[in-house]
């Protein structure tokens, strides 16, 4: 299953959000993958995840396939649509 | 069982490269998957003296481990490294040069869970992955 969000923090995908997506993604057994303007990574790299260069206002698509995959979409959308845990 | 990470730099450079990955993974020495520890090595120290801190060193980390070790150092040819070369031939240690943040923070994030030859092709691959020619700089002239 997958879902489109926009990253709407300011920062978009910086270092530390990225950290934080992956640990988000590694509480799931699930596979989760992130898609952006014809780039895809695993969300458990780091490295992945930031070379993905999301900014502010990129439509992430967020696919999730496994036995909780539900969980770890909602999990992982959340935490982008929440900003981060940002104030901007 | 984790394979435990020393990266070994002269002066603060190992130091400080571990401080900030873990202020950007929220991983502390407490919570962190992977047993990283830094070895600055004084840039009055001499070959035999830097050898002889990695070693001990080393052994320690086999003592609390027994799964080899992984050093990352920061650059091929400098002290540390040639020292860090010399340890690793007599205990079971892989060398990789060359450090940076990024190597250090996929290590915090994502702990993957390999033995010794895995985790430093792994951590080779991510060093190498990780530097980008993000911006030219070059404005080319029309002729």
């Amino acid at each position: 299953m997958e879902r489109v969000v926009e990253v709407v923090n300011e920062l978009g995908l910086h270092a530390r959000a990225a950290a934080r997506l992956v640990q988000t993604a590694k509480q799931f057994r699930s596979d989760v993958v992130l898609r952006v303007a014809g780039r895809e990574t695993k969300a458990r790299s780091i490295l992945g995840v930031l070379l993905l260069g999301a900014g502010q206002g990129s439509r992430l698509t967020v696919r999730c396939v496994g036995e909780d995959e539900q969980a770890a979409l909602a999990a992982v959308c959340n935490l982008i649509e929440t900003r981060f845990g940002e104030e901007s | 069982m984790a394979v435990p990470v020393l990266i070994v730099s002269h002066g603060e450079l190992a130091r400080r490269l571990l401080d900030s990955a873990r202020t950007i993974s929220g991983q502390d020495r407490d919570n962190c998957p992977v047993p990283i520890s830094a070895l600055c090595i004084d840039w009055r120290a001499d070959a035999a003296e830097a050898t002889g801190l990695i070693e001990a060193r080393i052994r320690r980390l086999e003592e609390q481990h027994g799964t080899g070790v992984l050093i990352l150092t920061e650059m091929f040819g400098n002290t540390p490294c040639n020292s860090a070369l010399r340890a690793s031939g007599t205990a079971n240690a892989a060398v990789v040069t060359g450090v940076n943040l990024p190597m250090v923070l996929s290590l915090c994030c994502e702990a993957p869970d390999l033995d010794l030859p895995d985790l430093a092709d792994w951590i080779w691959s991510n060093g190498r992955r990780s530097i980008q020619l993000a911006a030219s700089g070059a404005v080319r002239k029309s002729k």
